[in-house]
This record gives structure tokens, sequence and C-alpha cells, in this order.
């Protein structure tokens, strides 16, 4: 006997079961916030030293220059990516964790994954367009 | 009885009012609000500092004016405070995570290289940015 009819969907039938207690997504949660955890433990580094070295009594002309140089751009956008996501797992979390009114709690998990995406999008903009 | 009102019947455990902090437990909470500072003030600073570049010297020079002064000074020293404290439990975290450091001494004593190393790193992190890259 096939084990599936004609017109019928291919995805596993558990993930349409309603109420799937734990078995959604959070092992790939979990496993995202460690990489952009361990990315992280070379890109803030990166980021302090940059700080000290080439930003801090720096003129714009000088920033701006910094900037520009390909490694520098690459780097600075990998930096704004793993510190919206990073921040955007952790503050989810911490959402579910607290927040209780299911209607505050949608509302507040759509809104911050909105705002950190325009947030992530304008700084690589911001980097792209200083180094052109 | 309500399907709310069970929920709110529940043993709430551990019960924070009556539990002796402990360094373990206190150093979780301060994970998450270390993290919630920094999902704010840091992803802010990433913003203001790519776009007031962007913009021109005239609104660059008025961004880190506004982080020179008191105020930003403070935010700023309270943010280092908040990255090397996060990094390095962070990390801690990771060992936890691959299975060690469980012993409740390690712990502690892991915790302990935590909080020593928060200082050194930030202190450290000032001492620079004063004596040599504002010179």
């Amino acid at each position: 006997m096939p084990y599936y009819k004609e017109g019928a969907e291919l995805e596993a039938p558990l993930k349409t079961v309603k109420g799937h207690g734990s078995a959604k997504s959070g092992t790939h949660h979990w496993m995202h916030q460690r990489i952009t955890a361990v990315a992280s433990l070379f890109l803030v580094p990166w980021a302090l030293w940059a700080i000290h070295s080439h930003i801090l009594g720096a003129s714009h002309d000088e920033v701006v220059a910094w900037l520009s140089q390909p490694l520098n751009t690459i780097l600075g956008i990998l930096l704004v990516i793993t510190m919206h996501y990073h921040a955007l797992l952790g503050l989810q979390v911490v959402v579910e964790d607290y927040i209780h009114k299911e209607w505050l709690k949608i509302l507040k998990l759509v809104g911050q994954k909105l705002l950190y995406t325009a947030s992530a999008i304008a700084c690589i903009y911001a980097l792209i367009q200083i180094a052109n | 009885m309500s399907d709310q009102d069970i929920k709110s019947k529940r043993p709430l455990s551990p019960h924070l009012q009556v539990y002796k902090p402990q360094m373990t437990s206190v150093m979780s909470i301060l994970h998450r609000a270390t993290g919630v500072f920094l999902s704010l003030f840091a992803v802010l600073l990433l913003l203001g500092f790519t776009l007031s570049v962007l913009m021109g010297a005239e609104r660059y020079e008025q961004f880190t004016g506004l982080l020179g002064s008191f105020i930003g000074r403070g935010i700023l020293f309270a943010l280092s405070v908040c990255i090397f404290y996060h990094m390095f439990n962070g990390i801690r975290h990771l060992f936890w995570d691959s299975g060690k450091l469980f012993k409740i001494e390690n712990a502690q004593y892991a915790g302990a290289f935590v909080l020593l190393g928060t200082g050194a790193a930030t202190l450290a992190y000032w001492y620079c940015a004063y004596h040599y890259a504002l010179k």
C-alpha cells in the first residue's frame, strides 16, 4: 500500500497535528544562539580593538577610510548580522518567559523581529554606502 | 475552575521571595539582564555609529559629542561592563553546554573567574582608552 494518496500532503502528518507540545523549533533556536555566540567571540573583540585603534580620536575622514577597507566592511556587516540575530534570539526567550498575555507576547515578538530586521538592514546599507 | 485559575494556582519553583540568593542564580539572572541591556544599547550604538558616519562629518561629530558627554560616557561604561560580563559568562555557558563545569564548586570557581575577568577587562579597556587611544 502506498504511503500517501494522490493529492495528499507530502509533509509528515505530525507537523500538522495541533498542540504539538515542545516539538516546535527549540533545537534550531538553541543551536543558532550558540552559533552566533561563538561567532561573536571573534567579532566583538575585533570591534573592541577597532574602537581603540581606529575610531577613538579619529577624524570622520579617517573613520570612513578605515571602514572602507574591504575586510573591515565585511567584518562590520558580519558583526551587525551576528549582534542583531543573537539579540533577537535572546529577547525572544525573555519575552516568552516573562510575558504571559498572549496578544502582548505576540505583539512584542513580531514587533521586535520587524524592528531588529529594519535596524540590521539600515546598518548594512550604511556600511556598504560608506565603502562606496 | 477556569483554565486561568488552574494556571495561577500552580506552584512556582523556585519561590523567589523565600529563596536565598546564590552566586549561581544571581549570575544567571545577570546574564539575562546584561543581555537585555546589550540588545538595546549595543544595537543602538551600531545603528547610530554607522548612520552618523554615512551622514557626514557634522553628524558624526554630533554623535561622538553625545557619546563623549557625561551621560554618554556613563552609558558606554555600563555597556563595556555588560559586554565583558556577557562574553565571559557566555563562555561559562558554552562549557556547560559541552557537559563540563557541572560540579557546584567548579561552577562557582568559573563564576568567580567571570566576575574577576569582567572587572579586570573593564578597567584595562578604559585605561587603554584614556592613556593610548584618546592621546
